[in-house]
């Protein structure tokens, strides 16, 4: 288990680095290369870091192997970290171990672009969309790539920090009496 | 049908004499042809334009005076604009649109603590029917041309009630873009309610000056 | 084929239930592709609330940011409250004192149960019993809003929590009021229960319609009645507990079929244990105070992120919470329950009768400016 100060983990909550993390031991155990940066979040649950080519692997995994079996996809986060690209934190729970961890992935701001995970889970077809529309990030193998909440042929991703508020339109000045 | 042009080569204007003829479509037709050819395995069909384009487009204004304003002007009228007002404002219809969070408290001064049918108003779901459209809640730029067409179904005279700081300019949400920034951008508002969510009794207060509005307008309103 | 099918050329119509219909859930569109009477396919058509709900509480800070939690699941504000304030608290580091927590557990009880009602007057009229249960279910409602009215000064979008306790103490005779209204609210579900239970119409309606098995419920990820009436045992309140909900003794409802029937009694069930809670709370709960002492005025919070997430009225409500410092935070991700609820709605609905999707729909108890945000 890496400790901070590495590069990607300036946003995780320095808890004190715990010798006894179960799930992050489970996964450094079957996927040694590909776990990067574990800790603890603020909330005490186990995050760590993969590449983004190896994202469909691991979660893939991550649901079908009996001793991780992470059958709920709590949440699919995407944060728009300006210029190091986009980070997309997927949440999961297992019912059945009764455990929780916090998968974060980084996208290049030049290609944001990474496996979608619909397959494995068909609850997180919305999510990845609404992600997609939002941010501008596009989910390879997504069964139906069409825009959720915004109009269909909008071409604006609104949670960029990027785009801007809109400016209050006011139909006549203020008055003075 | 028939097709007439007006002079200086301007826009081709078809005109009808048949009561209820389809409005002229986009595409220019060689005259002679039949306007909008009957079913699509007939050759030639060419699809009408889109409905969108149709449905925001205004329906035909009805011009000239009601018989009852014309006949022995002034005698006749004063009563019956105040007896016709009065029917009016007693038996409100609105349509229920509730959008959002002021949906609820809507929704709770239809019910049985703070009662709107004692004013003689009953929530009705078809605009076709109904007199007043009580838009509770945000207008979002996808849901607009809904509003709109709403709007347009519902018949004369009618009276829209924007209940909510969202629908009077946009509320809380207004620095977002995909918000609409009052629903008075696209439909006439004669009502405003202030509050997120107005309470009931600012519902029912906004009903009244509804209908007191009816009532001072009465002679204005109508053919 | 049969020869019958192949004497008729049928095709399938595309119904459109369009943003504006009367079943008051909001803006939500279907298109409903129906083969005589059968659904065929479903394409559900959201975004007609989407207000931008996360853009905005970017640029509001800790205090600012719970009214919009409020207007975001108007139905269950308390909860969504809860979620925000319990997240800014894990990462400052802050914990409420004792007469907060529960204060904030009975308030966000109560809630559930003012929800639930608002269920079962809309429930019951998609169903068939227009209006009846719509005026019982509001006339508790506005037993509670009344309640709330006194403690918080609003009927609905309270504003009351805040991050490290509460805004202001309880009004006069708080614990005499609470404990009458429960009174009220006991016969008021018992009224619900002779209404809609044992109703042979009702029962016939939603018996074995829209069910959904435990497995493809959880891949779908619903949460919260949905997924305990069909049949898994889980709920966040008991097997993750947040704020004080380990010191309290309840029972957690769990149906058989998944159905829309086994929804509505899981619903039903889970109103009168909020209820058991409610009082257990009144009797541990002793005077304090309500925020901790050395609160600063403008709360600024280290970078750090967390995920959490409360057991709301419909789901699992969750929100991400990221923070590079500042008083305002930097990202915040709303996950809510019916975003994730009404994804199943095309599994439920192939297969059933268009007059069966109203009530599927109602089912999911959604509420649009959720899905939406």
């Amino acid at each position: 288990m890496t400790t901070e100060g590495s590069e990607g983990a300036t946003e995780v909550a320095p808890a004190a680095p715990s010798p006894e993390d179960p799930v992050a031991k489970l996964f450094s155990d079957l996927f040694p290369s590909l776990v990067r940066d574990a800790g603890k979040n603020a909330a005490g649950e186990t995050t760590f870091s993969v590449p983004r080519e190896e994202v469909g692997f691991l979660l893939r995994q991550a649901r079908e192997k009996p001793e991780l079996s992470f059958d709920f996809l709590r949440c699919l986060t995407g944060i728009d970290q300006e210029a190091r690209g986009i980070e997309i934190v997927y949440s999961l729970l297992s019912y059945k171990n009764r455990h929780a961890v916090h998968i974060k992935t980084l996208l290049p701001p030049e290609d944001p672009s990474v496996a979608s995970i619909t397959p494995i889970w068909c609850g997180a077809d919305w999510h990845e969309r609404e992600t997609a529309e939002m941010f501008g990030v596009t989910f390879t193998g997504h069964p139906n790539p069409k825009h959720l909440l915004l109009d269909d042929d909008m071409e604006i991703h609104p949670l960029l920090k990027a785009h801007p508020l809109a400016p209050i339109e006011l139909k006549q000045g203020y008055q003075t009496f | 049908m028939e097709i007439e042009t007006l002079e200086q080569g301007g826009p081709v204007v078809a005109t009808t004499t048949s009561p209820a003829a389809p409005i002229a479509p986009s595409t220019p037709i060689a005259p002679g042809e039949p306007a909008i050819p009957e079913t699509p395995a007939s050759p030639g069909y060419r699809p009408d334009f889109s409905p969108e384009q149709k449905r925001l487009e205004p329906l035909e204004v009805v011009s000239g005076k009601a018989a009852y304003r014309s006949v022995l002007p002034g005698i006749l009228q004063v009563p019956a604009d105040a007896v016709f007002a009065l029917c009016r404002k007693s038996s409100l219809w609105p349509m229920t649109f509730g959008l959002a969070c002021c949906a609820i408290e809507m929704i709770a001064t239809y019910m049985s603590d703070h009662d709107l049918d004692r004013f003689g108003i009953v929530p009705w779901p078809s605009p076709r029917q109904s007199d007043v459209m009580i838009v509770a809640g945000t207008v979002t730029k996808k849901m607009a041309p809904a509003v709109k067409l709403l709007y347009e179904q519902m018949p004369n005279p009618k009276w829209v009630i924007s209940m909510g700081a969202c629908a009077t300019n946009g509320g809380p949400y207004t620095q977002y873009d995909r918000v609409l920034q009052g629903v008075d951008k696209i439909i006439p508002v004669d009502i405003y309610v202030p509050g997120c969510p107005p309470r009931p009794e600012a519902l029912i207060d906004g009903f009244i000056a509804l209908q007191k509005k009816i009532m001072t307008d009465r002679s204005s309103v109508g053919r | 084929m049969s020869t019958l099918e192949q004497e008729f050329e049928t095709v399938s119509i595309d119904i459109n239930m369009g943003p504006q219909h009367p079943s008051t859930h909001g803006v939500f569109r279907m298109v409903l592709s129906v083969d005589g009477e059968l659904v065929v396919d479903v394409e559900p058509v959201i975004g007609y609330m989407h207000r931008g709900g996360e853009k905005l509480s970017e640029n509001l800070d800790y205090r600012q940011g719970i009214g919009i939690q409020d207007r975001t699941d108007y139905l269950g504000n308390f909860n969504c409250e809860h979620c925000y304030v319990m997240a800014a608290e894990k990462l400052a580091g802050i914990v409420p004192p004792e007469r907060a927590e529960y204060i904030r557990v009975i308030c966000a009880e109560l809630n559930r149960v003012a929800s639930h009602m608002m269920f079962m007057g809309a429930f019951g009229t998609d169903v068939g019993v227009f209006g009846t249960s719509f005026t019982y279910a509001f006339r508790d409602r506005e037993d509670i809003q009344r309640f709330f009215e006194e403690l918080t000064g609003e009927r609905i979008m309270y504003n009351y929590f805040r991050v490290g306790g509460v805004a202001w103490e309880v009004q006069n005779g708080f614990e005499q009021k609470c404990r009458a209204l429960i009174k009220r609210l006991r016969r008021g579900i018992a009224d619900i229960n002779g209404l809609l239970t044992e109703n042979e119409v009702f029962v016939a309606r939603c018996k074995d319609v829209g069910a959904i098995s435990a497995e493809k419920a959880i891949e779908y990820g619903l949460t919260g009645p949905m997924l305990r009436a069909a049949g898994v045992n889980y709920d966040i309140r008991r097997d993750e507990p947040y704020s004080i909900y380990d010191r309290f003794q309840f029972d957690v409802p769990i149906g058989h079929n998944g159905d829309c029937y086994d929804r509505y009694l899981v619903r039903l069930e889970e109103m009168r244990q909020s209820l058991r809670i409610v009082e257990q709370a009144l009797e541990q709960m002793q005077p304090g105070p309500i925020m901790p002492e050395k609160m600063p005025r403008m709360l600024r919070i280290p970078p750090s992120e967390c995920y959490m997430r409360t057991e709301n009225p419909r789901g699992e409500y969750g929100i991400y919470l990221v923070s590079k410092g500042g008083n305002k935070p930097y990202r915040i991700k709303m996950r809510s329950p019916s975003f994730s609820n009404l994804m199943a709605l095309r599994e439920m609905t192939i297969g059933e009768y268009v007059a069966d999707a109203v009530i599927i729909l109602g089912s999911t108890d959604i509420v649009l400016c959720e899905v939406d945000r």
